[in-house]
C-alpha cells in the first residue's frame, strides 16, 4: 500500500522531492542518505512533497532536520504539503526546540573512584553497625512486651528457612561424608589403619564441615530470600506502610527471621552431622572394609564430646550473622528492581564471607581453649 | 472515524476458576476512533484490555486485530502486531533501572536501525509531546511524581508511533489541569496521526471530552457502546445505575456552586 520513503536532490533546479511513507520502521535508509549529503551551494531550495503518502512523528522530525539543513524557515515554501502533515510538522517544530540529550555518564577519574569506593565501604561498615545496634535495641522491647514475640511469624519462618532446607542439607552433607571417607580412606588403607577413617570422618564433619556447609547452604537459600523479600517490600513501599502504622519494620521483619534461623540452623547442623557420618559409614563398609558396627563403636574413642558441641555452638552464631547481613542488605535497596538483584548478590557473597571468617576465628579460639 | 475496523472481539468468554468474568462479549473498534472503556470494579476492564493488547490470550472466542485473526498467528507474527500497538499501564511500568529518556528510547533501539542521535531526538520529542520538560529525561522513574510517571509511560507507549494505543486509567492521580492537558494530548494524537485509542477510565471528564464512543461493561458483557450523550440517556437499568452515582455528584457540585 505504501512505498518506502525516498528523497531526491536535484542540484540543477535546486529542488528536493520527498515521497513515500516517512514512517518510523522504514526511515533508516533516508536517514543515512540525509546525513551523508553535503549541500555545497548556498541557494534557495524548493521542496516538493506531493508524493508524501504517510508521515509520522519520526518522519516529521527528520523532515525538520532537512529544513534546517537547507535553511527553510517556514512551511509556506514547501509545495504539495497536506494539511494534516503541515499541522504535524508545526507540532514537531514546536516541541523539537528544547531537546536535550541522553547523558552518557561522565567518566570518573580513577583516583576519585578509589576515594569514592573507600568512603562508600567505610560508610557501609558504619551503617551495618548501626543496623546491628538497632536490632539489638529492639530485642528487649520485644521481650518486655511479651506477647509481641510474633510466634506465628517465627514458626512460619522456621518452616520456610529450616524445614524446607532439610532435603538439600541432608543430601549435600551425606555426599560430603562420602567424599571425605573416600579421599581420606585411600592413604589410611595403604598403612593398614582403615579404622582411623572413623576419626577422620567424625572429626571433620562434626567440628568443621557440617556447620560450615549448612551455613553456606542457608546463606544462599534463605539469606538471599530475606534480602529479596525486604528489598521488594521497600520498592513497593510496604516498609513505609509499616512505619506509617507505627510498627517498627525491624521488629516485624527482622526479629522473627532472626529467631527462626537461630533455632533452625543448629538443628540443621545436627542433621548434617548425622548425614555426614552416615555417608562415611556407607563408604567405610563398601570400600574400606570397616564394618558399620565397628565404626559406631569406635566413635566415642575417636572424639571428645566437646568436638560435637564445638560444631553445634557455631551454628546459632552463623545464623545471627546471616540474618543480620541479609536483612541489612534488604533495607539497603533503593526503589528499583535492579537494586533488589544487586543487593541480593552482595548479601549472599558477604554472608558466606563473614561465615568463613567467623569459622576461622572460632578455630583459633577453640585451639587456645584446648577444646 | 471510518467503517474499517481495527479490532474486533467476538463471543469472548473469560472465567477465573468458577467465576465467569465475560460471557458472549462482542466489541468492535473502528480505525481512528477513541473508545472509552468504563464499568464498575470487577467488571473485567483490565482483563479485557490485556486480551486486546495481546498480553493474555482469550480463553474462548475470537479476536481479530489489524485484520488478522490472532488465534492463527504464530509468536513471531504476534510480535510484529505488538509493535503496532502501544500500551500505558496503570502504574506506568517504566523500567526502574533506566532514565526516563532511556525508557522512551528503549523500544526504538530494539526495533529500528536508526542512528543513536535520531533516536535520541525522537525520544526527546515524545517527552516534550506529553508535556514533560527536558530535564525530566535524565531522571529515574523513582524520582518522578505520580503524574510525571503517567506522562512518561504514555511517551514510551507512543515511542514507536503505534496505530493503536491502550491507556489504562491515564488521568487517575493527575491534578485537574494535567488531566485536561492529557485529554487534549489524546485528541491531538488522534487528529494528527490517525491514532486509534482505547481508554480505560473512570474519569467522566475524559469520557465526555475525548471519546467518540464509550463501551460500558457490566453483567459479563458490553451493556452498550454509544457516544456519551446517548449513553447517559440509555434506559438499561445497569447503565442508569452506573451514571446515577456520578450524576448525583454533579448535582452536588451545582448546589455547592450556588452557595
Amino acid at each position: 500500500m505504501h512505498s518506502p520513503p525516498t528523497i531526491l536532490f536535484d542540484e540543477h533546479r535546486s529542488a528536493i522531492q520527498c515521497a513515500g511513507a516517512w514512517r518510523l520502521d522504514l526511515l533508516s535508509s533516508v536517514e543515512k542518505q540525509l546525513s551523508a549529503i553535503q549541500l555545497t551551494r548556498p541557494v534557495r531550495w524548493s521542496i516538493d512533497m506531493t508524493g508524501m503518502q504517510q508521515l509520522d512523528f519520526a518522519g516529521a522530525l527528520l523532515l525538520t532536520q532537512l529544513f534546517k539543513k537547507v535553511q527553510i524557515s517556514g512551511l509556506e515554501e514547501i509545495s504539495g504539503l497536506g494539511q494534516e502533515h503541515s499541522q504535524l510538522l508545526q507540532l514537531v517544530a514546536q516541541h523539537a526546540l528544547d531537546a536535550g540529550t541522553i547523558g552518557d555518564p561522565a567518566a570518573i577519574p580513577w583516583l576519585e573512584r578509589v576515594g569514592r569506593t573507600t568512603a562508600n565501604q567505610g560508610r557501609q561498615v558504619v551503617e551495618l553497625l548501626a543496623f546491628i545496634g538497632e536490632t539489638a535495641l529492639s530485642l528487649p522491647n520485644v521481650l518486655q512486651a511479651g506477647k509481641k514475640l510474633r510466634v506465628p511469624e517465627i514458626i512460619s519462618a522456621i518452616y520456610h528457612g529450616g524445614v524446607t532446607a532439610v532435603p538439600i542439607v541432608a543430601l549435600l552433607t551425606f555426599l560430603m561424608g562420602v567424599v571425605i571417607a573416600f579421599q581420606g580412606g585411600r592413604p589410611l588403607d595403604e598403612y593398614g589403619v582403615n579404622i582411623f577413617v572413623v576419626d577422620l570422618v567424625v572429626l571433620t564433619m562434626l567440628r568443621e564441615m557440617a556447620p560450615l556447609i549448612t551455613a553456606i547452604i542457608v546463606a544462599g537459600r534463605t539469606g538471599s530470600a530475606y534480602t529479596a523479600e525486604i528489598g521488594t517490600m521497600i520498592v513497593t513501599q510496604e516498609v513505609d506502610a509499616l512505619r506509617a502504622m507505627a510498627i517498627n519494620p525491624i521488629e516485624f521483619l527482622v526479629l522473627p527471621k532472626f529467631w527462626a534461623l537461630v533455632v533452625s540452623l543448629p538443628l540443621l547442623t545436627l542433621l548434617a552431622d548425622v548425614m555426614g557420618v552416615a555417608g562415611g559409614i556407607l563408604i567405610s563398609q563398601l570400600a574400606l572394609g570397616v564394618d558399620a558396627v565397628d565404626f559406631i563403636e569406635r566413635i566415642p574413642t575417636a572424639m571428645e564430646p566437646s568436638s560435637f558441641w564445638v560444631g553445634i555452638i557455631k551454628a546459632p552464631i552463623f545464623a545471627a550473622l546471616i540474618t543480620i547481613i541479609s536483612c541489612y542488605r534488604g533495607f539497603q535497596v533503593k526503589s528499583s528492581a535492579e537494586s533488589v538483584g544487586r543487593e541480593t548478590t552482595i548479601s549472599v557473597v558477604q554472608s558466606i564471607f563473614v561465615v568463613m571468617v567467623a569459622d576461622a576465628l572460632f578455630s583459633i579460639l577453640f585451639n587456645e581453649l584446648d577444646l | 472515524m471510518s467503517d474499517e475496523y481495527i479490532l474486533a472481539l467476538r463471543k469472548i468468554r473469560t472465567a477465573f476458576g468458577t467465576q465467569v468474568v465475560h460471557e458472549n462479549l462482542d466489541l468492535t473498534l473502528y480505525r481512528g476512533e477513541i473508545l472509552g472503556l468504563a464499568g464498575g470494579s470487577g467488571s473485567g476492564k483490565t482483563t479485557l484490555l490485556r486480551q486486546m493488547a495481546l498480553l493474555t490470550p482469550a480463553q474462548q472466542g475470537e479476536i481479530s486485530l489489524f485484520g488478522e485473526n490472532i488465534h492463527k498467528c504464530h509468536e513471531k507474527k504476534l510480535n510484529l502486531l505488538r509493535q503496532r500497538l502501544g500500551i500505558m499501564f496503570q502504574q506506568g511500568a517504566l523500567f526502574s533501572g533506566l532514565t526516563v529518556l532511556e525508557n522512551i528510547a528503549f523500544p526504538l533501539k530494539e526495533h529500528t536501525d536508526l542512528s543513536k542521535q535520531l533516536i535520541n531526538q525522537i525520544a526527546n520529542l515524545k517527552l516534550s509531546l506529553v508535556g514533560l520538560p527536558t530535564q525530566v529525561g535524565n531522571k529515574y522513574p523513582s524520582e518522578l511524581s505520580g503524574g510525571m510517571v503517567k506522562r512518561a509511560a504514555i511517551a514510551r507507549a507512543i515511542a514507536l508511533d503505534p496505530e493503536l494505543i491502550f491507556l489504562d486509567e491515564p488521568t487517575a492521580g493527575l491534578d485537574p489541569n494535567s488531566a485536561a492537558a492529557l485529554d487534549e494530548l489524546i485528541l491531538s494524537m488522534k487528529k494528527l496521526l490517525g491514532l486509534t485509542v482505547v481508554v480505560v477510565t473512570h474519569d467522566l471528564d475524559t469520557l465526555w471530552h475525548t471519546t467518540d464512543r464509550v463501551a460500558l461493561l457490566g453483567n459479563k458483557r458490553v451493556l452498550a457502546v454509544e457516544p456519551m450523550e446517548k449513553l447517559v440517556q440509555n434506559d438499561e437499568p445497569l447503565v442508569q445505575a452506573y451514571f446515577h452515582q456520578n450524576r448525583a455528584q454533579l448535582a452536588k457540585e451545582r448546589a455547592w456552586n450556588q452557595k
